[in-house]
């Protein structure tokens, strides 16, 4: 039994919420609706956003589609993330690989061995992942220095972001991952393997490299989507930024306050100045800034972000069952679509501030 | 027997050893598996584990290359408690209930440290020592060290209530506070390491709990401390104070509480 299998993980936080456009659009994407995942319906650009964190269809160009899947497991795992881990070995189960196989993919994450490639790789996506201390321009460099391209690297950065993307509000949530595990387990299913593999491994397929549209290359965080361009990953970092940023559940403020909070705990001078940027063009005041990400609170601050600031912050380095715990707490005061905004927005933070090293300078 | 009778006879002896020696040999690869496998979930196991002891980082470099890590130097907050009145509680009480006592003690403080992101460093006698900011960056050390003092009086205050129910007297604590630079890593010898931070850092926050006891307050921090925490702690000055390997009079608060919450006496 691995550790993962031992981590705490609460009832699922919020109901399922059908929504048939939703629910087409996952069909289209994943081939299936994911258990649980109809819960963050209620919060639309996060439902939209994520068919965008498929990594299967046309998304990777250096990055080997079977190597992506230990990439994932290994930062699912490192992140004691219930859901996306059993998300990833069930795939993996249904694609047809014997569990022998799954099990010493599972080893070989967890022991990476950093005279390989690809054990250097998974080192790398792993201390992305944890970000303690984060990671500079020159592990970026020491990488290339070890035979990776720059767009090997800024691919792996980048799809390393996209999973803890996934695991942090699949993790918050508290997204139920035995229908998962039952799911690749039921008779029909392991009758029908070979065919439901061929069918899988069908769709999957490699991106091409591809340069952003001139409406891409501004907005939030434009520096790192450009730092992306010439990988379709820039095109999903953009649309996912764009998807966030074109909600109005909550005010600017209290979402560039957000991104504020999580770029100081992980240390991203690069995020934190992007959104220090954004508030003064909203009018806040240099001291007020400070002081409130000084402290995570202040008197300014409205009843709601004097929560969510401090929840903000839990959300960047998390243990599942007390960060679950914290999110229905939270639950108690905010009504369930600020909540999946909040968790939504926390997720995305977390993604985008671990990302700056493929702008960084050595 | 004729020559193909004989030949196919060999044959058959051959097939049969050969799959005997392979079922063998797929027999043993399965085993080294198993075993593989059970030693791949006890070496994760066993990491977790020691995640007690100390960070997470430190124990994969630990398990990389064999020998303890660094020291790095770090900005540190650093949290001293002693009990007060243990020692004549120990003349009172048989040895078992003293462990008993002092263990929920522990438990008690260790939870309210965790709960604020503290490290509890070491327990020596009924001492504590705990480190924010020590095994991570974290931006905001300092009222968390804070919170944790007002939690660990909150929590006395409790545990007080289970042992006055008992028949025992109360407990008071002395928490002091300090905030530096300090050099945090693996120290000590092949029987006994820990992770901890050395430096004047560690050694003034020790003295500054000692003045707890002198200065009549349950919780004092530094200028340096005070200087970092959220303007909504309520502290007052106490009278600036010599202590031993320092040349200037030490400036020091009394932590009284939080806005909104009413004050801790004492």
């Amino acid at each position: 039994m691995t550790a993962i299998q031992n981590v705490e993980w609460e009832e699922c936080l919020l109901p399922v919420a059908p929504h048939p456009e939703i629910e087409r659009e996952f069909k289209e994407s994943f081939g299936r609706i994911p258990p649980g995942i109809l819960c963050v319906t209620p919060c639309e650009w996060l439902a939209h956003a994520l068919p965008l964190t498929n990594h299967t269809n046309g998304l990777l160009v250096h990055t080997d589609l079977d190597f992506s899947e230990l990439v994932w497991l290994a930062i699912s795992q490192d992140n004691s993330c219930r859901y996306c881990y059993a998300a990833r070995r069930g795939f993996l189960r249904t694609l047809g690989l014997p569990e022998a196989r799954i099990r010493r993919l599972e080893q070989e994450s967890f022991i990476s061995d950093a005279r390989t490639k690809e054990g250097r790789a998974i080192d790398f996506a792993r201390r992305l992942s944890r970000s303690s201390p984060p990671l500079t321009g020159k592990d970026r460099q020491a990488m290339l220095e070890a035979g990776f391209s720059k767009g090997e690297v800024s691919e792996l950065a980048f799809l390393t972001a996209l999973i803890i993307f996934l695991n942090r509000f699949s993790t918050i949530l508290a997204l139920p991952f035995a229908p998962i595990e039952a799911f690749s387990n039921r008779p029909l299913i392991r009758l029908l393997r070979p065919l439901l593999g061929r069918v899988l491994r069908g769709r999957r397929r490699m991106g091409r490299s591809e340069n952003l549209d001139a409406h891409q290359r501004s907005g939030p965080f434009s520096y790192l989507v450009l730092a992306l361009d010439g990988l379709p990953a820039a095109r999903r970092l953009r649309d996912i930024l764009d998807l966030a940023w074109a909600s109005k559940r909550l005010p600017e403020r209290t979402r560039l306050l957000i991104f504020a909070v999580v770029a100081r705990g992980i240390g991203c001078p690069l995020a934190e100045a992007e959104v220090r940027r954004m508030l003064l063009e909203l009018g806040i005041e240099p001291d007020e800034f400070d002081s409130i990400l000084a402290h995570l609170g202040s008197k300014d601050l409205e009843a709601d972000e004097a929560r969510i600031l401090p929840f903000a912050r839990e959300t960047i380095r998390i243990e599942a069952g007390d960060i679950q715990r914290k999110a229905r707490a939270l639950h108690e005061h905010l009504d369930t679509e600020v909540l999946l905004e909040v968790v939504g927005l926390t997720s995305v933070a977390n993604m985008v501030c671990r990302l700056s090293v493929i702008c960084e300078e050595p | 027997m004729t020559p193909l009778s004989i030949l196919a006879l060999a044959t058959s002896v051959l097939s049969a050893v050969l799959a005997g020696l392979w079922l063998r040999s797929h027999a043993q690869t399965r085993k080294l598996g198993d075993r593989l496998s059970a030693a791949a979930g006890q070496l994760e196991r066993l990491q977790v584990s020691f995640g007690r002891f100390a960070p997470e980082a430190v124990i994969e470099e630990i398990i990389a290359s064999g020998v303890p890590t660094q020291g790095e130097k770090k900005e540190v907050t650093i949290l001293f408690a002693d009990l007060v009145g243990f020692t004549a509680l120990s003349e009172k009480v048989e040895p078992a209930r003293l462990v008993s006592i002092l263990n929920g003690y522990f438990e008690t403080m260790a939870a309210a440290t965790r709960g604020h992101r503290g490290y509890l460093a070491s327990l020596a006698g009924d001492g504590i020592l705990a480190l924010f900011g020590a095994l991570e960056a974290n931006p905001w050390q300092a009222n968390d060290a804070v919170h944790a003092a007002l939690a660990m009086r909150r929590e006395l205050l409790s545990y007080n209530d289970t042992l006055v129910a008992q028949g025992l007297e109360p407990l008071a604590i002395g928490i002091g506070l300090h905030h530096g630079s300090g050099v945090a890593g693996l120290v000590g010898s092949q029987d006994l390491m820990a992770f901890t931070v050395v430096g004047r850092t560690i050694n003034l926050a020790s003295r500054v709990q000692d003045l707890t006891r002198d200065l009549n307050a349950e919780i004092i921090i530094t200028e340096s401390l005070r200087e970092k925490i959220d303007p909504r702690f309520r502290c007052h000055p106490l009278p600036a104070t010599r202590v031993k390997g320092i040349s200037e009079p030490l400036t020091i608060y009394a932590l009284s509480g939080w806005e909104g919450e009413s004050e801790i006496t004492g």
